[in-house]
């Protein structure tokens, strides 16, 4: 596997703002990776820093052992063997189709050209769209071809800005499946760029995490899921229980079963316990929690509840369930 | 589409017919004119000064637009991409020559490199010339007025190619830097097809100014349509031939639009809509900041600095008691007569915008927009157009009045203000319909629903909502009608009535008697009055909101 992608401790201002703050990260050649975090979080600079539209206060970024920028180098973004794929996919509104994937390509003989427009277009599945404007192409279709168009350069390194965020959720899973296999194929490091932490999840193999320009935690998908290094971190894929096991009132809240990875636990004594597992069922003359409030997320369930000793904790049920608000109930860790 | 009675539609679309009816009498008597009987007039300009005029419009116009295009482009790229010293100063300031009215240009611009001018008294002193030994070019030329109207005019392509650049979505430039295409490559197959309808639209308003423009050009002494039109009423006597002279003009920018809208169909400029990233602009070298110079200033120099130096210089020097009394006399002409246009056109263009938000119907739209067509025609050609509707009713009423009340009104329409008001409201009306026109669709229709909702009436809803809503594009409005009004000289040249003269009269008769010196600060006045609605256009064009809101 090569190298792919690299930065390494890359800071970044604007005027006096600290946007990014020695930031690193890698990416080998045919794996994707998600940058993850709020808007303003530092993730779009970032992308702009590896396609060189904007330039680094300090660091380094290479691909594929070339340097692209470092002390002395600044590709110019044209030079740069970098692809990207941005958030209103910047169609060229002038021309049509085959000419956007054909754009980056016209150093390339007439007839090779157009060949290698086919091949994309058949790739996109969209083998007929050639003469089309971009106007006339559905969101998930300009999609494609501003993906395509970026492939056919042939970079090494994808950066795809909130790619699948203007569409509607039934087509992003297809073009999600479909954006990855064209990537993976082409053998390219992807940096994808998202505010939905579910999106991460089902596309990254490792993701970081960045808030207010600094990488909060970085690994892969599991390790950042299951084993989060700081609250924050838990919180970035939703409601968490942060549990303090030696608070001398509270102490660990007296529910039945036992945590048994404490690998979590913290110098504090705290432990984060994700909503799904904790359980709850109707109390059978054994309660121990009311039910406070109830979110349906579909195929689940969030629970607000409020345990004897007025801690509260968040629970996440499987659907359908027939517990409701007031409810006394009994909860117990999974 | 929202539901009234029939009743009131009908009323509506009838009002507006008559009053856009008589905004574009003019236009019609021009058109009319074609089918009258010239008395040999016509057969005699055509043999003898019709190819001129031909031959002289067309070179001047398609002169003017490849120079206005050339400066403009280049200038608005320079100041959007490039980053050197002075850049903020100096996009500002390339907008300044819209304060200049083309005559005033012309007549300053003359008096610099003319044998007595200036400029050729010091080359002659420095190298001992005379008179013959040297070569220097007549700025009372076909070529000079190319050079004098492209100085003036450059900045509608300017403005138009800036404002093009500034809304440009970015991710476009990024996006084919990205995809491997240089800078150049970048500007030739993505911006330019990208601004193309900025720079045809900037392009098409110099031509219709040039196809319009009478003072300077009547100065450089080149006979074109407009000046055309005016000597064949005023030394031939001819108002048909006048007439079929214009109606020749207003067929050909018939043309021009037709074809302009040919060409821009279906074309659209991306603008950026979202987040709006600033264009890293380039930073110069030493020979990269000189070009960049060399780019800007001219224009502006030659556009506006040097006529108005020149002006305050010969009003410094000249500038007599008498000049001053001229000043102060003229001056409350031109603004009485500008304010009641201003205000007669604002009102105009308010009531028929909000009879057009209160009964959006197709033919009452189509009427309204009607309305502002007198800006696409000359003035020299709607002042034409205006006389002999304006003699007649004036003899109808005035017999009226005779025969009922025995009384003798004499030319109680040519003879006093209200013709020339009413010819300048036909030609800016255009003016203010824009402004109030925008400031209605800022307004959002929900705003009217809601007003509606809380049991307020269309009377009400107009006064309580809209009224305070739109204040300051009324206020605009009446603003720009009121400088366009005071800088124009052709219609006020044909209907003023005797003994009235405003400032750009006065100026355009001592030019012509070449006494530019006792005209001067009257020349000053009226560039201080036309850099009004420049500072307040600057908020517009220079504004960091203005992707916020396209449109």
């Amino acid at each position: 596997m090569n190298e792919g992608l690299k930065i390494s401790a890359v800071s970044h201002f604007y005027a006096d703002y600290q946007s990014l703050d020695q930031v690193s990260l890698q990416i080998g050649s045919g794996s994707v990776h998600c940058l993850l975090g709020a808007s303003g979080s530092g993730k779009s600079t970032l992308l702009r820093l590896v396609a060189g539209l904007e330039i680094p206060f300090a660091g380094e970024i290479k691909v594929n052992g070339r340097i692209l920028y470092d002390e002395q180098t600044n590709l110019l973004p044209e030079k740069r063997p970098v692809g990207l794929v941005f958030q209103q996919y910047a169609l060229f509104p002038h021309l049509t189709v085959a000419a956007n994937i054909g754009y980056g390509i016209s150093h390339l003989k007439r007839k090779q050209r157009l060949e290698l427009v086919d091949k994309y277009l058949n790739l996109i599945e969209l083998p007929d769209s050639g003469d089309a404007m971009p106007h006339e192409l559905s969101g998930g279709e300009q999609q494609r071809v501003a993906l395509a168009r970026a492939l056919c350069c042939r970079p090494q390194v994808m950066l795809l800005d909130e790619p699948f965020s203007n569409l509607d959720p039934r087509l992003r899973t297809d073009l999600r499946k479909l954006t990855l296999r064209l990537l993976k194929e082409a053998d390219v490091a992807t940096l994808l760029v998202t505010h939905d932490p579910r999106e991460a999840l089902a596309v990254a193999e490792s993701m970081t995490i960045l808030e207010k320009g600094k990488v909060i935690q970085s690994g892969n998908v599991e390790e950042l899921y299951f084993k989060p290094n700081s609250l924050q971190a838990a919180k970035i894929f939703g409601p968490v229980n942060s549990i303090s096991t030696h608070h001398k009132n509270t102490g660990m809240p007296s529910l039945p079963g036992e945590i048994t990875d404490l690998s979590g636990l913290d110098e504090d004594g705290t432990i984060l316990v994700r909503p799904e597992f904790i359980q709850v069922r109707h109390a059978n003359g054994d309660s121990n929690a009311v039910v406070i409030e109830k979110t349906n997320e579909g195929s689940t369930t969030l629970l607000l509840l409020e345990l004897e000793s007025h801690l509260k904790v968040f629970a996440r049920i499987p659907n359908p369930t027939s517990l409701e608000v007031d409810e006394q109930v009994h909860a117990s860790y999974a | 589409m929202r539901r009234y009675k029939t009743s009131e539609v009908w009323g509506w679309i009838l009002l507006n017919t008559v009053v856009v009816a008589m905004l574009l009498l003019p236009l019609g008597d021009v058109l009319l004119s074609v089918f009258k009987d010239s008395e040999g007039v016509w057969g005699h300009l055509a043999e003898t000064v019709l190819p001129r005029y031909v031959r002289n419009t067309a070179l001047l116009a398609i002169g003017v637009v490849t120079a206005t295009v050339l400066i403009g482009l280049s200038s608005a790229w320079v100041v959007t991409h490039c980053e050197f010293p002075g850049r903020s100063l100096v996009q500002w300031a390339l907008i300044l020559p819209l304060a200049i009215p083309s005559y005033l240009l012309a007549y300053a611009t003359t008096d610099f490199f003319q044998y007595s001018g200036p400029l050729q008294t010091i080359l002659r002193d420095m190298f001992q010339w005379e008179r013959g030994d040297y070569w220097f070019p007549t700025v009372r030329s076909l070529a000079g007025a190319i050079c004098i109207l492209s100085a003036g005019l450059y900045p509608y392509v300017y403005l138009a190619c800036r404002t093009a650049f500034l809304r440009l979505d970015s991710s476009m430039i990024q996006s084919s830097r990205l995809l491997g295409a240089g800078a150049v490559k970048t500007f030739f197959k993505v911006t330019f097809p990208l601004i193309r309808p900025a720079v045809i639209a900037g392009a098409m308003l110099v031509l219709m100014e040039t196809l319009a423009e009478f003072g300077a050009v009547d100065y450089c002494a080149v006979d074109t349509f407009a000046t055309g039109i005016y000597r064949t009423w005023l030394s031939h006597g001819s108002l048909v031939g006048a007439g079929q002279l214009s109606a020749c003009l207003v067929g050909f920018i018939v043309l021009m639009i037709l074809g302009q809208r040919l060409i821009t169909r279906k074309k659209r400029i991306a603008t950026n809509n979202g987040a709006s990233t600033e264009v890293q602009r380039i930073e110069m070298g030493v020979f990269g900041k000189l070009a960049a110079y060399i780019i800007v200033w001219p224009p502006v120099l030659i556009g506006f600095l040097l006529p108005v130096w020149i002006f305050i210089d010969m009003t410094l020097e000249n500038g007599d008691q008498r000049a001053f009394e001229l000043l102060g006399e003229l001056g409350r002409n031109s603004i009485q007569v500008s304010l009641v246009v201003a205000i007669v056109a604002t009102m105009l263009s308010f009531a028929l915008f909000s009879s057009l938000r209160r009964c959006p119907h197709l033919f009452n739209r189509i009427i309204v927009s009607g309305s502002g067509l007198g800006y696409a025609i000359p003035g020299t050609v709607i002042a034409i157009g205006c006389l002999s509707p304006l003699f007649l009713v004036e003899e109808k009423i005035a017999d009226w009045c005779l025969t009922l009340f025995g009384e003798d009104i004499g030319f109680w329409l040519t003879g006093s203000i209200i013709g020339l008001a009413l010819g300048y409201v036909c030609r800016f009306i255009a003016v203010s319909n824009g402004m109030i026109r925008s400031g209605y669709q800022r307004i959002s229709l929900t705003l009217d629903d809601a007003s509606f909702a809380l049991g307020r009436g269309p009377v009400k809803t107009l006064t309580g909502v809209h009224l305070p809503l739109l204040s300051s594009s009324i206020f605009i409005a009446s603003l720009m009608v009121f400088v366009d009004a005071m800088k124009e000289l052709p219609i006020t040249l044909v209907l003023r009535p005797f003994n009235f003269d405003t400032l750009s009269v006065r100026v355009y008769q001592l030019a012509s008697d070449e006494r530019l010196d006792e005209a001067a600060a009257s020349a000053l006045a009226i560039i201080v009055v036309g850099l009004i609605p420049i500072i307040v256009l600057s908020k517009y064009v220079f504004s960091k909101n203005i992707n916020a809101n396209p449109g």
